[in-house]
């Protein structure tokens, strides 16, 4: 085959075309490494290392996600030093962050035996959430610093650049600026970086009331997709509703227009609709 | 608020015009700022980020990251180096003289880790000046000089 | 005489440390001269011929990186002088940039006409601010002598502003181009998209130091002094207890025991009198005990025995009295105030193992601790969380340092 390159993912011979991350390569080996912080339609951020590999020859573990395969490597996805890391990077971020709705999170603890409370004890990111404005909530203390929100606000996607990662250390955080509240910030309210959020740190208002109050159940949730009538574009919305009323709209992430992002017309434009049938 | 942000903005802007309006600048820039002001503070950032266009949201992104504009406030910073050499060399005690020396002063004390000074541990330094095998004495003078 | 002093002018040197004079004085002038009539092969053909390694940390080969950035395509390539000297207990290019910085800054052309570049950056740490002076004044000497300009190489300063972080090559070109200094994944390598995505030649100060002396000489005189397997003479930075701190220019492969003790070097054990160990690299160095000291030299075969490296040339030297967790817990305190946060094993890592040894971790958790260290080291982007634990790795490896106390 042309432009493509061959290597060995545990032993496995595989050959894939020529540019494919070492990710994507073990996927197509079917031995899939976990990812956080990975999204497939963002630049990796390399951030999260839970998809690291050992690849023969490199003095550190590689981060599968942004690594491009090369002819001859010899990757291992689960050897002692991937197997540790692995686990340790799951139990540092359990006793960070609240899990509860980081499924991802969950399952690679799950995945690599991680204990719990093993570095708890210490300093955390328990917050208080930010409700500033009437469309989403910033719940920080779910934050994983998966850098997904900042590139989908940048030029991954939106290109409004309304939040950076700011200070440094533990206490690196996303930020508007300054803690400033979003009404004050340069937020569009397109909530692109609602739709990438791993943990549910960036949740839609309406999400976040219903769990508050005990009444957001998945089971009764049924989703329907239209196409966004605001504009000529042709955005696919998929409406998610229960009990008849709309809870949430989403765009595929396969969705070749979208790609799974919306403006704030697409993602948020049912709470004006809703709000005038009912007044 | 308004005219004061005005003024502060314009005065940045005077501060910045040799700067070119571009984003490798930006590290000199908040240089410049922090050496009128001693910190950072939200108009000045704001002034910044119109002045060189860079979103707000990112200037203090890199502001913050640095431990130097770190100085809330905007009194005039010492740093001891509390870093492994100096602290082997008694850089607690510089620290406690030099706190009690600023205490209700312009100068605020600010730990530092190492100043690549351990060939003449313990160490303090304030702009220009380094403290080279520094005695509480000496800094208690250097924190009353840098208060005036 | 133990010490040798070529990157480091001769005692007898009376020029002024920026003048004209030193240039002509140090055989600088003439070397460039020399080097600005050559191709960019035959000086980097001269550059491997000599053996030169990077002397940063890493010891790559610097004709290696050179014709790296050579080769590389593209129209716009950069040099980078990285005086962010950061690392603890490191103070080398303070000294070197103090007593002689026209030398650096000669390689730095010596280097931008070898690889074609024609901007160069000086960054260097904000808490050096005198070291800035002087270097700004080594730049107008060089600039009124027709060598440093729009024509030749355009030379920049960049002043960092206390972030240890972006002493890392690719954090260093994130802050000059105005973005926060966080470590880039690699590769890409430097030599191929550096500084704004261009064929980036970055260099320690005394790497480039080593130029200048090397072209005012010749590749014979620059191999008298080395082992075998490394050529030439490093600057030692020697602090805590010995008689005589200071940094120190030796020939590779003189003996850790001459290093501490030569008269005109270390000059003895301080404090007790009795040395208790050593923390050689810097705060992501490794401990040695006073037998791993004896039987050591200062060559990366001889110190790779024992698990340890010379990275920027710190020597950090504690007598039998110094409680040595104690100073890991600062060392640990360290990595957690400077990491930049971007990756989980390094964001977090670095806090749990301040919060692990203040709560008596190193006694009681050493498993934990082991292989909390172990993911660090393994699974960190850049060498800040890969070796912020080698110290604390080699406590636990060498019980016997936690003996006293």
């Amino acid at each position: 085959m042309e432009n493509s390159v061959t290597l060995a993912i545990d032993g496995q011979s595989i050959t894939v075309a020529e540019g494919t991350t070492l990710r994507a390569a073990c996927d197509v080996a079917h031995h899939t490494v976990p990812t956080l912080c990975w999204h497939e339609n963002l630049t990796p951020a390399n951030a999260c290392r839970a998809c690291v590999v050992e690849v023969k020859g490199s003095r550190t573990l590689v981060a599968s996600c942004s690594r491009i395969a090369e002819n001859g490597m010899e990757v291992q996805t689960g050897s002692e030093r991937v197997m540790n890391a692995r686990k340790v990077v799951a139990e540092l971020l359990l006793s960070t962050s609240d899990s509860n709705l980081a499924p991802d999170l969950i399952a690679l603890a799950q995945n690599s035996g991680a204990q719990a409370d093993r570095f708890a004890g210490g300093a955390t990111w328990a917050q208080p959430a930010l409700e500033d404005n009437n469309l989403y909530v910033r719940d920080l203390s779910k934050c994983i610093l998966c850098y997904r929100c900042v590139e989908a606000c940048g030029d991954d996607a939106q290109n409004t650049f309304a939040i950076a990662v700011a200070g440094r250390g533990f206490n690196a955080h996303i930020d508007a600026g300054f803690g400033r509240d979003l009404p004050e910030s340069d937020c569009v309210y397109c909530g692109n970086c609602v739709a990438v959020c791993p943990t549910g740190a960036l949740i839609g208002k309406k999400e976040w009331d219903l769990r508050q109050t005990g009444q957001w159940d998945e089971s009764q949730i049924t989703q329907t997709e239209t196409i966004c009538s605001f504009c000529g574009v042709g955005c696919e919305l998929n409406l998610h509703v229960m009990d008849n009323q709309i809870i949430k709209v989403t765009s595929p992430m396969d969705h070749p227009v979208t790609h799974g992002m919306l403006c704030v017309k697409g993602r948020y434009g049912y709470e004006f609709a809703q709000s005038e049938e009912q007044s | 608020m308004d005219s004061e942000n005005g003024t502060v903005s314009d005065a940045v802007k005077v501060l910045l015009h040799d700067i070119p309006r571009e984003r490798g600048q930006l590290l000199p820039a908040l240089w410049r700022v922090v050496e009128q002001y001693r910190e950072i503070t939200p108009e000045l950032i704001g002034a910044v980020s119109e002045s060189l266009n860079i979103p707000y949201a990112e200037v203090y992104g890199v502001a913050s990251f640095y431990s130097l504009f770190d100085n809330p406030g905007g009194k005039m910073p010492v740093y001891v180096c509390t870093d492994v050499m100096c602290m082997l060399q008694g850089s607690e005690n510089l620290k406690h003289a030099a706190e009690s020396a600023a205490e209700n002063g312009p100068v605020t004390i600010r730990e530092s880790a190492c100043l690549g000074q351990c060939d003449y541990a313990p160490a303090a330094w304030s702009g220009a000046r380094v403290l080279r095998r520094a005695t509480p004495e000496e800094i208690v003078s250097v924190v009353k000089e840098a208060g005036q | 005489m133990n010490q040798v002093r070529r990157l480091l002018p001769d005692f007898g040197t009376t020029s002024s440390p920026t003048s004209v004079e030193r240039l002509k004085e140090r055989g600088f002038a003439e070397a460039l001269r020399k080097v600005f009539a050559m191709s960019g092969e035959d000086i980097i053909s001269q550059i491997t011929e000599s053996g030169i390694k990077g002397r940063g940390g890493a010891a790559f080969p610097t004709g290696l990186k050179w014709s790296s950035v050579y080769k590389a395509p593209g129209e716009t390539k950069y040099v980078v002088m990285n005086a962010d000297e950061s690392e603890l207990g490191t103070f080398k290019d303070r000294v070197l940039l103090e007593e002689d910085p026209l030398g650096a800054l000669v390689g730095v052309l010596i280097a931008a006409h070898a690889v074609g570049a024609k901007k160069a950056f000086c960054y260097i740490r904000g808490e050096y601010r005198d070291v800035e002076n002087r270097m700004a004044e080594a730049l107008d000497t060089l600039r009124s002598q027709g060598w440093v300009g729009p024509d030749r190489v355009d030379v920049q300063i960049r002043r960092g502003a206390g972030a240890y972080i972006a002493g890392e090559e690719t954090a260093l070109f994130n802050s000059i181009e105005g973005k926060r200094p966080e470590p880039r994944v690699k590769p890409p390598f430097p030599t191929i998209k550096g500084l704004w995505a261009s064929p980036t030649l970055i260099q320690n100060v005394e790497t480039l130091a080593n130029v200048a002396v090397l072209f005012a000489h010749d590749t014979e005189w620059f191999k008298q002094y080395g082992t075998k397997e490394t050529i030439g003479t490093k600057l030692v930075a020697i602090s805590g207890h010995v008689k005589q701190p200071g940094v120190y220019e030796v020939p590779f492969g003189m003996s850790l025991t001459d290093i501490l003790n030569a008269p005109d070097l270390g000059g003895g054990i301080a404090g007790s009198g009795r040395l208790g160990a050593m923390l050689l690299g810097g705060a992501a160095g490794t401990f040695l005990t006073p037998e791993e000291i004896a039987k050591s030299s200062l060559d990366y075969a001889s110190l790779g025995a024992v698990g340890a490296n010379i990275g920027s040339g710190a020597v950090m030297v504690f007598d039998d009295t110094v409680d040595l967790v104690g100073v890991t817990t600062r060392l640990a305190r360290f990595f957690a105030e400077e990491s930049c946060g971007q990756c989980v094993p390094c964001r977090v890592g670095t806090q749990r193992v301040v919060e692990l040894i203040e709560n008596d971790g190193i006694q009681s958790r050493p498993q934990d601790l082991r292989e909390l260290g172990l993911a660090m080291r393994d699974a960190s982007i850049c060498g800040l969380g890969q070796t912020a634990p080698l110290a604390l790795l080699s406590l636990l490896d060498r019980p016997e340092l936690r003996q006293h106390a």
